[in-house]
């Protein structure tokens, strides 16, 4: 069952993805992309949710733009429905009422780092205001959870089964020798938790993805492995080069310093008429 | 020999250390996609198929025959009613779609698409109810409908064709982790070619290999045991078991093994307690010595102590099936849990290499289709109007002598279907409708081989016993020393079933809605 093939995105799907389709740029929709996985990531650590479910949402909800325009969907609904679709798949379901409580606090959260950048003068202590007990504020959310569940579940196909890297990781370290390397395990271990926050998992197989960690590892540390053709450690676990060098480029690329604009740019792109606002305002006049 | 292995063996080493020196796996990308494209896709519409007619109806939903309009291949549809739809999806549907879409195999049916409706007809202005269909190939028959169908005549080696086919399913479902929970003669879907496919995974689940025998003790997971229809439950759910494997299922299939000879039900419970005297009656009460330390399990509705103490008898009662059909009967219904044959075990049993072997299924006649649907469907026709009671409960003919059957009439299939009652959690292919369950039948004996004469050996088992109709008509009165009949059908959220299992770090069902989603 274990053997039973993930899908993953086919070439046109990565070319055309559908937001790219309706003019948002690749960069900034790998930054909303990253930004989305950040919420699902916090608001799992604020609900004491296991790692094997936030991970499976963080994977479900890069899936999920493959086939949908952030036009239509925005990533903060998006990641709630996964995390709340995953929570389910992986046995260790959540209350409606937490998650929708937690990511409350989480969009305030952004909304307050707006404000400080727009008005240099406003509170520099974030406080959090419960939703008031008449308003719709829990029923907006309650509702756009169950459809973003549902969404996914469609246009994924209820194809919902993820593999993770972990346990491949440490039969690879294994296999090179690396276990007595702490540091080094560590280290590979962080590199494939931030993958989770770019596509790579909808793109490749697990044995490129874990390779690449091990790549990146091994470079800054200063770990020789043999890596002179024929001699390659990766092609050990069917990793071809490029793959492996492009999941290095999109794991590095998380780490590029971004600007106060562009920081501040994907905090206010949370919602889907902010995506759509902005669309109006920067593509339209081209 | 020894030099002709030897050789072989070489042949072997000399294989491997070739496989050894080959270059890795080189693709093209075009040969890569072959091998690992699965593109995203989306589920398919509503529109692609033609439905056809009922198959089936129940508290779940029902499942429809159709047609898939550009392969024209036929198909079951299968509907999962959302019944709290403020909880989103539910988790028993999902279970059962991702173990459908995982499992792979010959036995084991086979999810062809998946598609989502907002039923518009029956809007009432604003939230209509949204439904979830699962679409699997169109099989002739279940189980339980081709038993009751006389005209289907099933040779042993026809039963061991189909018994080979469910324990290999269910060898390849235990091998990876997962239970059935729901194993019944219904709930197995053959077609006119003679395969077998197990079906309904609406109670199934993963399960800890380890089954809490190994090394950590008191962190083992707890399941709950409100699983399997209580005919084929077996006797340490009955006790209150919560930690179980692959045992539970391999249970079920003995009561199917002896339920394909005997043309009904082996041991038709009408209650819990009632379910495990029977089980004690056929395969004796168990003591330390046959099942050590089976008092510590909770029990069974408060009863530990059983009074009458049988002796097993299962070899004396089914004597006549054959003498390996007979072993392999007793170490299926063994009451122990950890004495039980596995599955793998089962598929090497002396039975299954012994004559007459497993049938060639083209040898196979084929039958009208039979689903217990199709058959009730018919059944239930009122005969005339004053027999339809205004709840919609059908009662028999006043004046009609009961049939005769070995001196008692025989229950009808459907009488022993109200089962337990599993509450939110039916969900099945072939199942029952809410309404319309004849009353319970006048208790055994039912010409079974506890407490009624038994066909001489050396008829051929199976064809049917009783030749009064189609139909089952239960005498008007019922005598006071009978069982009392069963409690009817619970639908959704009903009685008491909410067990959920004890997860760890889970929420014990805390704010969630009682009669909502079962997550056990």
């Amino acid at each position: 069952m274990s053997a039973a093939l993930v899908p993953l995105a086919s070439l046109s799907q990565i070319e055309r993805t559908p937001s790219g389709e309706d003019g948002l740029p690749a960069d900034l929709e790998d930054d909303l992309k990253a930004f989305g996985c950040k919420l699902i990531h916090q608001a799992g650590i604020l609900l004491k949710q296991k790692q094997v479910a936030v991970a499976t949402a963080q994977i479900l909800f890069h899936r999920f733009w493959f086939v949908t325009s952030m036009k239509q969907f925005g990533i903060g609904d998006v990641g709630m429905g996964a995390l709340y679709l995953a929570s389910k798949l992986e046995e260790c379901p959540l209350r409606m009422r937490d998650l929708i409580n937690v990511y409350d606090l989480l969009l305030q959260r952004a909304t307050h780092t707006l404000a400080l950048h727009s008005s240099p003068n406003a509170n520099p202590d974030f406080k959090y205001a419960p939703m008031s007990y008449f308003g719709t504020t829990f029923y907006d959310l309650k509702d756009a959870l169950v459809v973003a569940e549902m969404q996914i579940l469609k246009r994924l196909g209820f194809n919902v089964h993820v593999v993770l890297p972990y346990g491949t990781l440490v039969n690879y370290l294994r296999v090179l020798g690396l276990t007595s390397r702490e540091d080094a395990c560590t280290r590979a271990w962080g590199y494939l938790n931030d993958a989770l926050q770019t596509p790579v998992y909808a793109l490749y197989a697990i044995p490129t993805i874990v390779s690449a960690a091990i790549l990146l590892t091994t470079r800054h540390l200063h770990i020789s492995l043999p890596s002179t053709p024929p001699n390659c450690w990766w092609d050990l676990f069917d990793a071809a080069w490029e793959d492996v060098w492009c999941v290095c480029g999109y794991i590095m690329r998380l780490y590029r310093d971004r600007d106060m604009v562009e920081r501040v740019r994907v905090v206010g792109m949370v919602g889907k008429k902010e995506v759509r606002r902005w669309l109006e305002e920067n593509v339209a006049e081209q | 020999m020894r030099e002709h292995e030897r050789k072989e063996s070489e042949g072997e080493v000399k294989e491997l250390r070739e496989v050894k020196k080959r270059a890795p796996v080189r693709r093209s990308r075009k040969e890569e996609c072959e091998a690992y494209g699965r593109p995203f896709e989306g589920c398919g519409m509503q529109s692609d198929y033609d439905v056809t007619t009922k198959l089936g109806e129940g508290t779940f939903g029902e499942v429809h025959k159709a047609i898939h309009r550009s392969s024209r291949r036929v198909v079951a549809l299968k509907r999962i009613l959302m019944h709290n739809e403020k909880e989103g999806m539910p988790v028993t549907a999902l279970r059962e779609i991702k173990i459908l879409k995982a499992l792979q195999h010959p036995c084991i049916v086979e999810i062809l698409d998946m598609f989502v409706v907002r039923s518009k007809h029956r809007c009432n202005g604003k939230d209509s109810p949204l439904s979830v269909y699962m679409v699997f190939p169109y099989m002739d028959h279940d189980l339980a409908g081709l038993l009751e169908n006389e005209r289907v005549k099933l040779q042993p080696s026809h039963i061991k064709l189909y018994m080979k086919q469910l324990l290999e399913g269910t060898e390849y479902m235990h091998r990876n982790h997962i239970l059935h929970r729901d194993m019944k003669a219904a709930n197995l879907l053959i077609s006119n070619d003679g395969s077998l496919r197990i079906a309904d995974f609406g109670l199934a689940r993963a399960f800890d290999p380890a089954g809490g025998r190994g090394h950590d003790r008191g962190k083992e997971r707890k399941y709950t045991n409100c699983v399997v229809t209580r005919w084929y439950r077996p006797p340490e759910l009955l006790l209150g078991a919560r930690q179980y494997g692959g045992e539970v299922d391999i249970w079920g299939i003995g009561c199917v093994l002896g339920e394909m000879f005997m043309r009904r039900p082996i041991l038709p419970g009408t209650t819990d307690v009632d379910q495990l005297e029977k089980i004690w009656a056929l395969c004796g009460t168990p003591n330390q010595h046959t099942w050590p330390n089976y008092d510590d399990l909770p029990g069974c509705e408060g009863v530990k102590r059983f009074d009458t103490t049988y002796s097993r008898r299962l070899r004396q009662a089914y004597d006549s099936i054959g003498a390996e059909t007979c072993d392999l009967l007793d170490k299926l219904l063994t009451c122990n849990p950890s004495d039980r044959i596995t599955a793998t075990d089962a598929l090497d049993h002396d039975y299954f290499w012994t004559d007459p072997l497993p049938a060639d299924p083209k040898t196979l006649p084929s039958y009208e289709a039979s689903h217990e649907f199709d058959r009730r469907g018919r059944r239930n026709q009122p005969p005339a109007g004053p027999h339809m009671q205004p709840d919609g409960q059908y009662r028999p003919p006043q004046a009609q002598p009961p049939p005769l059957y070995f001196g008692q009439p025989p229950p009808h299939r459907d009488t022993f279907h109200n089962g337990p009652p599993r509450g939110q959690m039916q969900v099945g292919y072939s199942q029952r409708p809410p309404h319309g369950h004849p009353p319970f039948p006048p208790g055994p004996p039912y010409g079974h081989p506890l407490n009624g004469p038994y066909p001489p050996a050396g008829q051929p088992p199976g064809p049917p016993l009783y030749r009064q109709g189609d139909r089952w008509e239960p005498p008007k009165d019922r005598p006071g020393h009978l069982p009392p009949r069963p409690p009817p059908p619970l639908g959704r959220g009903g009685g008491g079933y909410h067990n959920r299992d004890q997860r760890r770090g889970g929420y014990a069902g805390g704010g969630r809605g009682g009669g909502g989603l079962n997550y056990g």
